[in-house]
């Protein structure tokens, strides 16, 4: 029997997946109100910026000698590369740097001025509008930010770690629900937990590589059972292993991505979707973290600074 | 703006635009989230008093531009990770399906994006090659032809051997 269209048409309606939708009309809203708040900070950011601007144009007409632009001297050695700051951050930026939708995540720390370091807690996860700086939220945490990660409805993910988290019997390392509302609830990692990689999140999972296995929770942050033999993950080959030598692709912008790590000694490449180095950044500095912003902009963390980094081909 | 249009969206084509992008993209939760994202665009649109004729029309291709986004991230993403090492592969979302509609489904995912688009929007959306053509920024007869060999391919998902298909797409 021929393909007629009738008969395609019965056989597309089998194959489509069921939609449940109950709320989704609340969801929608939740999205347009998201984006009218990244368009009003993006709004108060130009504005401050032009006051900036005004400001200080006033201040370079009135003083005849002298003027320094800090936030446009490039860091040393490294041309195209210019420090920025946060509109209202002033702690220790570092990795994980991550793209949320129109916003980047960084994670903030207090800098103790003895050794010019971070120290925790506190922590907390900073977002903020890429084109602006501006500072949009912030989650308060207290132990160090290994790595975050978006789910569905604007809750994000991120796995924590205290300072001394070897102990036989206490957790010390932890998976954090971070709701849309910034409600943060804690899930213990099993003690002794050494954490292998970021936390990935799949449409019904979220996943917390141990190095040569996962720990499985569902979309709640409850353990699954039978987790550990979800999925095997094998990170490079260096001897050293995959916690000390962490190699990883970090952000994908059309055919070009970015490479982050310190396997083979790259700290940072843009490759071509080919797989082949079009680009590397070496950046001076410790806590080194990338961010791709948009076509031809990466953000990234340096001794605590932020800095952006031109990358156009 | 009062939410009428969307809500009515919601309660009426929301379902079926989302199976549409699900058919092409091969997951719920990333076609749910792409129409929620059109939906919310496209109340800003009108937000600001600027008029969408045909909002499910606009939606549709919205979404499927931005399923369209989200895979391609997906396979690069994929392509990073497989140079850093194998990651095994993890089961697609949404109940499987059986029999004649899982082997539709393997033949709709195995098709060119493009193809899989046309074939989901005149099969399961009931548009017709005009529409189609209009909603995706293509010849009719481009349509036409990739209608054409969609269906050569689901001939054989749907267990038809004679590789004759009828032409009057």
């Amino acid at each position: 029997m021929p393909v007629d269209d009738q008969r395609l048409e019965r056989a597309l309606r089998d194959a489509a997946p069921p939609v449940e939708g109950a709320d989704a009309f609340e969801r929608v809203a939740a999205k347009r109100a998201r984006r009218r708040t990244v368009r009003a900070a993006r709004l108060s950011g130009i504005a401050a910026l032009g006051a900036v601007v005004v400001v200080a144009s006033v201040v370079l007409v009135t003083r005849d000698e002298d003027r320094t632009r800090v936030d446009s001297a490039p860091v040393a050695g490294t041309p195209g590369v210019a420090p920025v700051s946060l509109a209202g951050e002033a702690g220790y930026l570092r990795g994980p740097l991550t793209v949320s939708g129109d916003l980047v995540s960084v994670a903030a720390y207090e800098q103790p001025a003895a050794d010019g370091g971070f120290d925790f807690p506190p922590s907390r996860i900073v977002r903020f509008d890429p084109e602006t700086l501006a500072v949009i939220d912030r989650v308060d945490l207290k132990a160090e930010i290994l790595s975050v990660a978006d789910g569905a409805d604007g809750v994000r993910w991120a796995i924590t770690r205290n300072k001394d988290p070897e102990g036989p019997v206490l957790a010390g390392t932890f998976l954090k629900r971070i709701a849309a509302d910034g409600t943060v609830t804690s899930t213990d990692l099993p003690p002794g937990t050494v954490i292998g990689g970021p936390v990935t999140v799949t449409p019904t999972s979220v996943l917390v590589p141990t190095g040569t296995d996962a720990l499985a929770f569902d979309l709640d942050g409850h353990r699954r059972p039978g987790d550990g033999q979800l999925a095997t993950l094998t990170f490079g080959s260096s001897p050293r292993g995959f916690v000390r030598d962490p190699m990883r692709a970090v952000q994908v912008h059309g055919p070009r991505m970015l490479v982050e790590g310190t396997y083979r000694g790259v700290r940072g490449a843009v490759l071509a979707e080919d797989g082949r180095v079009v680009d590397t950044i070496s950046l001076p500095g410790r806590d080194v973290a990338f961010a791709w912003v948009d076509d031809d902009t990466v953000l990234a963390t340096t001794d605590g600074r932020l800095v952006r980094i031109d990358v156009r081909p | 703006v009062d939410d009428d249009p969307i809500r009515t969206f919601v309660d009426g084509e929301y379902h079926q635009v989302v199976a549409t992008v699900a058919l092409v993209c091969g997951s719920v939760a990333t076609a749910e989230d792409a129409v929620q994202e059109a939906l919310a665009r496209a109340w800003e649109r009108l937000d600001r008093g600027e008029p969408i004729d045909r909002l499910a029309a606009w939606v549709t291709t919205v979404s499927l531009n931005l399923a369209r986004s989200t895979m391609r991230r997906w396979r690069c993403e994929r392509r990073a990770r497989d140079k850093l090492g194998a990651l095994r592969p993890v089961a697609p979302d949404g109940p499987a399906a059986g029999g004649e509609a899982y082997a539709v489904r393997e033949a709709l995912a195995a098709l060119p994006r493009r193809q899989r688009e046309v074939t989901a929007l005149r099969y399961y959306l009931g548009l017709d090659v005009r529409e189609i053509a209009a909603e995706l920024g293509v010849a009719e007869g481009t349509v036409k032809a990739m209608l054409f060999r969609a269906r050569q391919a689901l001939a054989a998902a749907l267990g038809d051997d004679d590789d004759t298909v009828q032409e009057d797409v």
